[in-house]
């Protein structure tokens, strides 16, 4: 009989390995900033190219996908901005292809944002934000904004173009643009088309250095030395809140990502073990991956307030929790070595992401295809978990990262979650052990505190009980010596 | 016959009234003696110079204690302050960040005093040093311990502890540097910037050395590579 069971057991371990197997490209980050192999999160299930796009009758399409730059999912649609040939495909849930539309009236898109009235699309090369209707025509238009920084009609000598690049649209229908050589912060339009302010310009900040020679250098000299500008921004996306969250360029050092409220400040929780700046080894062990620091060119949220940003330049995305905790890292360059022996599931340049239901959807702008992720068991699990969390169930999300402890000992964001579930029961002991597997300080130390006072209470009563027998011991012997000294003088005298 | 005479030392060493007056000797100088120089720093140096209170082999504990309270701060600090990877722990790294920087401070004072009519020794410039570690040591030790008990709200007692022995070191050594050297206040402080350009000076003439060594080694190694395939390699 026992041997029946182990061979079960056996069996049971082996099949869940061959299920789940932790492949070496998977990492994660430990909160010691060390790399660690993690499990995979996500895997690849299908790919969209030119090759096997299929209609609704499941004939071949005749169409090549161009220069895929921005994707975007709304009622189960897929919309696919084309920028090099000025489209936007659409695709339905199953991948099939609806419809394109833009030809003629399109010139050079870059972004796309879909709300319930209109499609709204960046036409950077006509110097306008285009407004389509669901039937796909043009409804209305945004063109520059009557401001100084821009030129007002083609012949305008000031100003620069205004080149719309990225656009997100909020609930109230205000429109935030990204543009093109704008270092005021982010364009802020009425749902009427007119501009209503920037918001959410990121600072300048001088080093010590530069103050110091800023300091010593005289007007003229400043005046060639050029301007100092603002960090731009590279991308954003709208909650359904009215957060925006938007990545900037690389300066910004570790804002490079932010959650900007109403008033443009900055909102976002960095309460992760390692600060949310993609990766923190930028020297890869690969000889032939690209090193510096992770640029980030598109940033998504869902509504649990995870949001996933994509790293240009190792091909990586990485998704953080509504706290600021890294959760897991997937995604990877294909073409290191050779670029003609290249992965359809790997990357050469992506440029978008988005959440599609229980999917992601990235678009890669040189293999002209669309990659659609799938969370594997242990991605499952980890969404699952930080759902709950989220929503203050905290019994079950203690549950589900114990279900992902099985999965990956070293996700050190388990312990952590068990841990509070620990502290929220009282469990003061079991909290301390697992705070401390997850490297978490805070509830170590609310942990501590009534754990320290429960033994302290214990062994007080004990103490005050040698304290008073001394104390008493003392008084006794004092009070005998000195009445046998009086004795001793009373004889004497 | 030497083995039996250090039997026969050791034994001594420990028969009862000998332990008893030399454990308070040893009191006597590690504790007592420092305390008296941190209350009365310039009546306790002269004593420290002159009158023969101060012992190699206390200079000799506080430096091995430095090293101990250092290992135990990476190791056995509490929770909430170690933030230490534990595999980054080096012994080796940790005694020789003591060692040097005592050595080359050492080198580097007793250079700059001989040139400013410093009256202390290097023997005394060692001394001070390593007595001045004193604080440091015990204060650390001790907040080890306590940071093993407490909340992140009282992670400031910890600092505080730190930064009191921090400062008490640099009180020691400068008093302790004024008294051997008997020097003014204001010499005081010019021998201790004059000491730092001469640390970064040995610094930077260590740092030449090794790369001249190096150097050197690369050209004896190809010489003798040199030797070998011209005479001794038989090739057709």
């Amino acid at each position: 009989m026992k041997k029946i069971m182990f061979l079960i057991v056996l069996t049971l371990i082996t099949l869940n390995l061959t299920i789940l197997s932790v492949s070496a490209e998977s990492y994660n980050y430990s909160p010691l900033g060390e790399v660690i192999y993690s499990a995979e999160a996500v895997s690849v299930t299908h790919i969209v190219d030119s090759s096997n796009l299929k209609d609704e009758l499941n004939q071949d399409v005749s169409i090549s996908f161009g220069e895929l730059v921005d994707v975007f999912a709304y009622d189960n649609k897929i919309y696919l901005v084309d920028k090099s040939n000025n489209q936007v495909h659409i695709l339905n849930e199953e991948y099939e292809y609806l419809t394109s539309f833009g030809t003629g009236v399109l010139l050079n898109p870059s972004g796309i944002f879909v709300t319930e009235d209109y499609i709204y699309v960046a036409d950077t090369g006509n110097f306008r934000i285009a407004l389509f209707d669901h039937t796909f025509n043009l409804s209305s238009e945004i063109l520059a904004p009557s401001d100084p920084t821009f030129k007002q009609s083609p012949d305008d000598e000031n100003g620069y173009d205004f080149k719309p690049l990225q656009l997100t649209v909020n609930r109230t229908g205000r429109i935030y643009v990204v543009a093109d050589q704008v270092f005021e912060g982010i364009l802020d339009f009425n749902p009427d088309g007119t501009i209503s302010r920037y918001v959410g310009a990121n600072s300048i900040t001088l080093s010590l250095w530069d103050a110091f020679w800023l300091k010593l250098t005289s007007e003229e000299q400043r005046a060639q030395q050029g301007y100092r500008l603002a960090t731009t921004f590279k991308n954003l996306m709208v909650d359904e809140d009215g957060y925006l969250y938007t990545v900037s360029d690389v300066t910004e050092g570790e804002k490079v990502i932010k959650k900007l409220n109403y008033k443009g400040v900055d909102v976002l929780s960095r309460n992760g073990y390692i600060p949310q700046v993609g990766d923190l080894v930028t020297v890869p062990p690969t000889v032939n991956l690209p090193d510096g620091p992770s640029v980030f060119t598109d940033i998504d949220v869902n509504e649990f307030g995870n949001y996933m940003v994509l790293d240009s330049t190792r091909g990586r995305i990485f998704t953080y929790d509504f706290e600021g905790n890294l959760l897991y890292i997937f995604g990877e360059l294909g073409n290191l070595t050779d670029s003609s022996n290249n992965l359809r599931d790997k990357f050469i340049r992506p440029t978008a992401i988005k959440y599609f239901n229980d999917k992601i959807l990235v678009v890669d702008s040189m293999n002209k295809n669309l990659i659609i992720f799938e969370y594997t068991e242990f991605g499952r699990l980890v969404n699952q978990a930080t759902e709950y969390y989220f929503e203050g169930d905290y019994d079950l999300a203690k549950d589900t990262w114990e279900e992902v402890l099985v999965l990956n000992t070293n996700y050190y964001l388990a312990y952590k979650g068990i841990a509070k579930a620990e502290l929220r029961e009282g469990n003061y002991e079991k909290a301390m052990e697992y705070s401390k597997l997850g490297f978490d300080d805070d509830t170590f130390s609310s942990a501590y505190q009534p754990y320290r006072y429960e033994k302290i209470a214990a062994i007080f009563p004990y103490i005050l009980v040698v304290v008073f027998a001394v104390l008493i011991y003392g008084f006794i012997k004092n009070a005998k010596n000195a009445i046998n000294k009086a004795k001793e003088e009373d004889e004497i005298g | 016959m030497k083995l039996v005479n250090i039997m026969s030392k050791f034994k001594s060493f420990f028969r009862r009234d000998n332990l008893k007056s030399k454990s308070k000797m040893i009191i006597e100088d590690c504790i007592k003696m420092p305390v008296r120089l941190m209350v009365y720093p310039i009546r306790g140096y002269e004593e420290f110079k002159y009158e023969n209170k101060s012992k190699n082999y206390v200079s000799i504990f506080y430096l091995i204690m430095m090293i101990i309270a250092q290992v135990i701060a990476f190791n056995g600090d509490g929770f909430l302050v170690n933030k230490n990877n534990p595999n980054d722990f080096n012994l080796l790294m940790t005694i020789a960040l003591i060692i040097f920087p005592v050595a080359i401070f050492v080198f580097a004072n007793w250079a700059t005093t001989a040139l400013m009519d410093g009256k202390g020794n290097m023997s005394q410039i060692f001394r001070v040093i390593t007595y001045s570690f004193f604080p440091y040591v015990w204060l650390s030790l001790l907040a080890s311990i306590i940071s093993n008990y407490i909340t992140a709200d009282e992670v400031v007692f910890f600092t505080a502890l730190h930064t009191l022995g921090i400062g008490l070191l640099a009180y020691m050594l400068f008093f302790g540097m004024l008294g051997i050297h008997e020097y003014g206040l204001f010499k005081t402080i010019l021998m201790f910037l004059f000491t730092i350009v001469a640390i970064a000076v040995i610094l930077f003439i260590i740092l030449l050395f090794f790369s001249l060594i190096q150097q050197v080694y690369a050209f004896v190694k190809s010489l003798y590579d040199e030797f070998v395939m011209r005479f001794l390699v038989w090739t057709r």
